[in-house]
């Protein structure tokens, strides 16, 4: 087992030498700093000029958008904003949103609750069968799901799921996804062994350390773990494509489509402004929780 | 691995689900009336964008305005959506009841029985007395009144008003050979050489299915036999590609690189090119895309300036095997095939209105002027009923488009396209 | 892990097997969840598709067993090999390169200054952005005639801006989709960043007294230090990179063009399951790329004995 101790106080202690180092080499390194900086933002710029044409072309006239160089748009304005805000086919744009947040904010309760359970029995409990279950675990992490898209259909089909959030939703429910259950079984294996050793000692069992002393060690894991949730299910394309039927149902990225229809006349230019407005919540949520990002991952990489 | 049993047992589980599957057309006595207070829940879906969906509303209001307890529940998605969505609905035999259908599908779902016939309705609760012949035979598979037309359009060559004035060239006229064709499509290449970015005539426009069922309806040839087998041969496809062979090696058609990197618009909906061979219908598609109201459109041109024509219908209602309200299903349908003012609601954009009373009803606007204009041309043309399509012909056209992408791109050669396409449909067909 | 200890103590043997059974029931309970999905989802819809594979089977007739005929056409069929190609290409290409810039990036994050968080946030934009569905226009708008890109090459000597558009290129529709995901580099470059935090400052600076410039600095103490993140990102990379679908369906408009150079092996196998509906084909296509990914995978994980190393291993 990998036993990298990173307790606070050895932490404290190498930020604060590194503080040092780093007064050291800012003394040494102004222009260096410099050199970063235009770096970095020449970095930038070519990484966000896509993204700034994306939002520029929200305000071309539909018919301009496509096959278009320029980058600033010459008329149209706010126009394919207020399209897109009128909603679909008399469904409100903000029932999309809606959608699309009940189905984000239950992927992470349920990825949340389901996989930290079982990255706990994976790294703290001894059981029979444990190694064959990781094993198993790691598999499906690299399975290509298509192999089961079919026959998932098929029995979500006989259980009168489809147009629910149920399919959706289950599979969080029950830890599925296991990028997750991995990147937490790596992070509670980081955790130093004597908090629960002591615990046992005191005589607790398996739920009360579980829940009073991993689970908040856990946090930074969770934060991580709650953000790539969030981001994939807002993204997500495939899965309500496949089991939403009904459009008061709609996710935001499906919704989007029905602006472009190869068999009538195509609103690229709503799209493109649906596309900016379905942004917003994941920059949001991304902004706020990005400080965390990092902390989350713990790095032993893939050991068994 | 210690899991095997559980798991065994749950696909034996899926298993007997696939089995379950498979089935249908039961019959059942069809109504003759049907009470406007009668209560009923049925599910209906359709494709297409925003704006109909705006006017599938209205028109499903007007609905419950006559039959106020009967329940609507609406579904839709895009056209490449749409059918992923019902493929999966139709395994799991749970097809909403009233359903959108296009004339490339129908064969393929009334084959495998999911779909109600409807012919029982018919003088009943279903009126088609105003319907041509023509069209409502490719509403009918094995016998069955399987998809009742919502709307018609026909083959169609379309150009661009403002590109043509631009350029100096007359339009094309509806009795053009194939041959004057060749000359037309140079004349524009000629024109438009100078400008940025240069205009073409067109876009190879032996690139899709449906300009190969047509060229096939002018000799009286069928595309499909009775049994959904290919009736040509592989020289017949190489025949057919061949015959723009002097055009399409000496560079003269709207360059495919360029079609790749306007798609989903291509040459023409671009206004790079100008001229489109589409059903009438997609000139609305053209207005909004160019964003121009000045398209003109003739028929397509023969080897002789004289045209067989068919009436194809854009869009079809069926009513699903497994409905357990099949009444209020063909009630359905019938109000949005026949009211006038749903008629008047959707313009064309479904296809032109098949009756008489459905057209006058339109409120035309700019695209379905021409649509309409360009229909009543061609009406005494009109002779044949588009071809039953067999089993996999969504595949089909689709492969035949991917193919000929191929072969302008100069990977393959027709003989190979030919070999590739049959082999093709010999997987889908067989 | 059959009970080979000979309990010479009966009372103490029996507290002991009591403390694991205890443990034993505790393993499970928590495991449970993961346990039913796993079974239920994952386990119990492979052997079912397992089945399909050797099946003709449409998705509305029951499954008809074929025995091993899929597999062989599979063998003969162009547009698989094809597509085997185009995802081999991809694979091959696109997540070294990705890894590398997430990896650059990461280094240059690191050096903690001053808007670090901002930047780390601004590069992470692309993988919020790259799975809008718009993507697919704004990203061939980057690389169209008189494009962007065309028109900086243009300047560095390249073709006539005019006529210097990729996306038209079959040859360069892949490089195309390749840059689009090295774009999105966010993930692996978090995954990096994390890394990097855990490498002691201290090894730097002894390296540093030791007279190591930063190339061998980063050869000889960023590179091992960080090899488990690197491994781990390469092979979670790897297998992503295979099942390469959404990009690939948007960009081409789920056509695989032009002329079949984005015809990646999901792609193919979406049309031929969900539009074809050869249920058991795309099945046998699924089980192929199984095999496939597995054996990559273990390749993989052999492979990684001789480079990773981990820190404390005590094993």
């Amino acid at each position: 087992m990998t036993q990298t101790l990173d307790t606070p106080a050895l932490r404290t202690e190498r930020e604060a030498r590194s503080a040092r180092l780093r007064k050291r080499a800012r003394a040494r390194r102004t222009g260096g700093s410099i050199l970063f900086h235009a770096f970095a933002i020449a970095v930038l710029v070519v990484i966000l000029y896509p993204a700034v044409w994306m939002l520029m072309s929200s305000f071309k006239p539909g018919n301009e958008i496509i096959g278009s160089v320029s980058l600033l748009p010459t008329g149209g304005g706010l126009q394919n904003y207020a399209t897109a805000l009128e909603g679909i086919g008399g469904i409100s744009f903000w029932t999309f949103v809606l959608n699309s947040l009940i189905l984000a904010a239950g992927s992470v309760v349920g990825i949340l609750l389901s996989c930290s359970l079982a990255a706990y029995a994976f790294a703290r409990v001894r059981f029979r069968g444990r190694n064959v279950f990781f094993v198993c675990m790691i598999a499906t992490m690299l399975l290509p799901f298509h192999v089961v898209i079919i026959p998932q259909y098929i029995v979500f089909n006989e259980l009168g799921m489809i147009n629910t959030y149920w399919p959706l939703l289950l599979g969080k429910f029950l830890a599925t996804e296991s990028f997750f259950v991995f990147l937490m079984i790596q992070f509670i294996r980081g955790l130093p062994r004597e908090l629960d050793e002591a615990a046992v000692i005191d005589g607790a069992g398996h739920p009360r350390i579980f829940f009073s002393i991993i689970l908040p060690l856990m946090k930074p894991a969770l934060v991580t773990s709650a953000i790539f949730a969030f981001i994939w299910s807002w993204n997500d394309f495939f899965g309500p494509l496949l089991y939403l039927k009904e459009p008061g149902m709609y996710t935001m990225p499906l919704a989007l489509r029905l602006y472009v229809d190869q068999t009538s006349t195509s609103d690229y230019g709503a799209q493109m402004a649906m596309a900016i407005l379905a942004l917003v919540p994941v920059l949001l949520f991304f902004f706020a929780f990005q400080r965390q990002l990092v902390g989350g991952v713990a790095t032993q990489g893939l050991k068994g | 691995m210690s899991s095997t049993k559980p798991a065994a047992a749950l696909a034996a589980a899926a298993l007997l689900g696939l089995a379950a599957c498979g089935g249908g057309g039961t019959p059942h006595e069809a109504a003759t009336e049907f009470a406007p207070d009668t209560e009923a829940e049925i599910t209906f879906t359709w494709w297409g964008n925003d704006e109909r969906a705006d006017w599938m509303n209205q028109a499903l209001d007007l609905f419950n305005q006559e039959y106020p307890n009967v329940e609507v529940v609406r579904n839709f998605n895009a056209w490449a959506d749409y059918w992923t969505a019902r493929n999966t609905e139709a395994a799991g035999q749970a097809l909403p009841d009233v359903l959108m259908m296009d004339a490339g599908y129908l064969g393929e779902y009334a084959d495998k029985g999911l779909f109600l016939d409807l012919g029982a309705y018919e003088g009943g609760l279903l009126d088609t007395a105003g319907y041509a012949d023509t069209l409502l035979e490719s509403g009918t598979v094995n016998d069955q009144l399987v998809g009742v037309p919502m709307g018609y359009n026909a083959w169609s060559m379309m150009y661009n008003k403002d590109l043509l004035d631009e350029l100096g060239v007359p339009y094309p006229t509806a009795d053009m050979t194939l041959d004057d064709l060749e000359a037309y499509v140079l004349q524009v290449n000629q024109a438009g050489a100078a400008q940025d970015p240069p205009v073409y005539g067109a876009s190879d426009y032996t690139g899709s299915f449906p300009g190969f069922i047509y060229s096939r309806m002018q000799e009286g040839e069928p595309v499909f036999t009775e049994d959904g087998r290919p009736a040509f041969e592989e020289d017949d496809v190489v025949d057919y590609l061949d015959s723009v062979a002097g055009l399409r090696d000496a560079g003269d058609f709207y360059p495919v690189e360029r079609t790749v990197a306007l798609d989903p618009l291509g040459g023409f909906l671009g206004g790079e090119a100008a001229l489109w061979f589409n059903f009438s219908t997609t000139v609305a598609q053209a207005m909004s895309d160019i964003g121009t109201e000045n398209i003109g459109m003739v028929q397509a041109p023969t080897a002789d300036g004289t045209h067989v024509l068919a009436d194809h219908p854009s869009m079809l209602l069926s009513v699903a095997a497994n409905t357990d309200q099949p009444d209020a299903a063909a009630v359905l349908v019938d109000f949005l095939a026949n009211s006038p003012e749903v008629k008047a609601i959707f313009g064309a954009s479904l296809g032109a209105p098949p009756t008489e009373e459905g057209r006058a009803a339109v409120e035309q606007s700019a695209s379905d002027g021409v649509d309409f204009a360009y229909l009543d041309a061609i009406d005494a043309e009109i002779t044949e009923s588009y071809p039953l399509l067999p089993s996999g012909y969504g595949s089909i056209e689709a492969k035949w488009g991917e193919l000929h992408e191929q072969l302008l791109y100069g990977d393959i050669d027709t003989e190979q396209l030919a070999q590739e396409l049959f082999s093709e449909m010999d997987m889908l067909l067989g | 892990m059959a009970d080979t200890t000979i309990a010479r103590d009966p009372v103490r043997a029996r507290a002991r097997r009591r403390s694991r059974d205890r443990s034993t029931r505790a393993g499970y309970a928590f495991l449970s969840p993961w346990l039913i999905g796993f079974l239920g989802l994952t386990a119990g819809p492979m052997i079912a598709s397992l089945y399909l594979s050797f099946t003709d089977y449409n998705l509305f007739t029951p499954p008809v067993f074929t025995g091993l005929e899929n597999y062989q056409r599979l063998l003969t069929d162009s547009n698989f090999l094809q597509s085997a190609k185009v995802t081999a290409l991809y694979v091959v290409f696109g997540t070294p390169v990705k890894l590398a810039a997430a990896l650059a990036v990461a280094m240059l994050l690191h050096s903690s200054r001053r808007g670090q968080g901002f930047y780390r946030s601004a590069y992470y934009l692309p993988s919020l952005i790259g799975g809008s569905v718009s993507i697919a226009i704004v990203w061939k708008a980057m690389f169209i005639d008189e494009g962007i890109v065309a028109r900086i090459g243009a300047v560095f000597g390249g073709p006539d801006a005019a006529a210097a558009g990729w996306v038209g290129d079959p040859g360069r529709t892949l490089p195309m989709l390749v840059l689009l995901t090295v774009w999105q580099f966010g993930a692996p470059m978090v995954i990096f960043l994390a890394g990097l935090k855990q490498v002691p400052a201290e090894m730097y600076e002894a390296a540093e007294v030791d007279g190591a410039g930063p190339v061998r600095r980063f050869w000889s103490i960023t590179i091992p230090l960080l090899s488990p993140v690197l491994f781990f990102n390469l092979l979670l990379e790897t297998i992503h990179a295979f099942q390469i679908f959404n990009s690939a369906f948007i960009i081409s408009n789920g056509s695989g063009g032009p002329a079949q150079s984005t015809l990646f092996y999901t792609l193919y196998l979406y049309f031929r399951g969900f539009r074809d509906f050869q249920m058991g084909y795309a099945s046998a296509m699924a089980w192929v790329l199984v095999v496939v990914v597995g054996l990559i995978s273990l390749l993989l994980f052999r492979s990684s004995k001789s480079w990773v190393h981990y820190s404390g291993d005590d094993k």
